[in-house]
């Protein structure tokens, strides 16, 4: 894509009125721009929850992370940006109409596979549910209870009981033992109300 | 998005995930149909002032 075309997707993008589609297709572009100076990033936080759950969730940013843990000078970064049209930076950015945080390296505990979305402007990666899952059970559950994030983890666990997210179960009930999540409990008991009711 | 004793599905067409989003959302919907938005973050500030007020635009989803 040449400047010009980068310039006409943005107009394009700024003119869709359904946020989970703008912000994929504007993380395609990003992640693009990026792949072209050789970097991979990876789509993370609530618009990779609201790609798995169409929950309702995201708010107006997108973030990302890099797959790779090679820095990227933000000068660097600032260029590969520009081609975007971006505002601000050095780390967030407004793209069209959403902004984009570029938060550091993926912390990645899982050893599910990333999930790919094809875009009509390119290839959008995502963090893989398994983690979000059990990230979500963690932040509903401790140090305290939390309702918003209950309802986030239960929206995913929904859609993935329901086979609308396809998932490695043996993976969640892994990663949620770990020591790092410590939420076996917690993840059955969520399983247990998402499939009949809460007790 | 797939059968169970077919190799778990890790990408998706976008063709594919357009026709997939209603299953998703009714999914989601059995848990509550409520926009679940955290009522606040550290990115509050500039989300707010962008977007009048919420923390991000509308969804209205097309599919």
């Amino acid at each position: 894509m040449n400047p010009s075309d980068y310039k006409e997707a943005i107009e394009q993008i700024t003119g869709c009125a359904d946020l989970l589609r703008a912000a994929m297709e504007t993380a395609a572009l990003v992640t693009r721009v990026f792949a072209e100076r050789g970097h991979e990033l990876v789509v993370v936080g609530g618009s990779a929850i609201e790609f798995y759950t169409e929950g309702s969730y995201m708010s107006g940013d997108i973030d990302l992370c890099k797959k790779r843990t090679a820095p990227i000078p933000l000068r660097e970064q600032q260029d590969i940006m520009a081609q975007l049209d971006s505002r601000g930076g050095p780390r967030t950015w407004k793209v069209g109409p959403l902004f984009v945080d570029l938060l550091g390296t993926l912390e990645n505990e899982s050893t599910a596979p990333l999930r790919t979305l094809e875009t009509p402007r390119g290839a959008v990666v995502l963090v893989p549910p398994e983690l979000l899952i059990v990230e979500r059970v963690l932040s509903a559950t401790y140090p305290q209870q939390n309702g918003e994030e209950e309802a986030c983890a239960k929206k995913l666990l929904a859609a993935c009981l329901d086979n609308s997210v396809p998932i490695d179960w043996n993976e969640v009930t892994r990663l949620a033992a770990l020591p790092s999540f410590g939420v076996g409990d917690a993840l059955e008991r969520f399983k247990g109300e998402v499939l009949h009711g809460p007790r | 998005m797939g059968r169970a004793d077919a190799p778990m599905k890790t990408s998706w067409t976008w063709e594919e995930w357009l026709q997939s989003r209603k299953a998703r959302k009714a999914a989601s919907d059995r848990i509550t149909t409520e926009s679940i938005r955290r009522a606040a973050s550290s990115s509050d500030r500039r989300l707010k002032k962008a977007f009048g007020g919420q923390r991000g635009p509308a969804f209205n989803r097309e599919s």
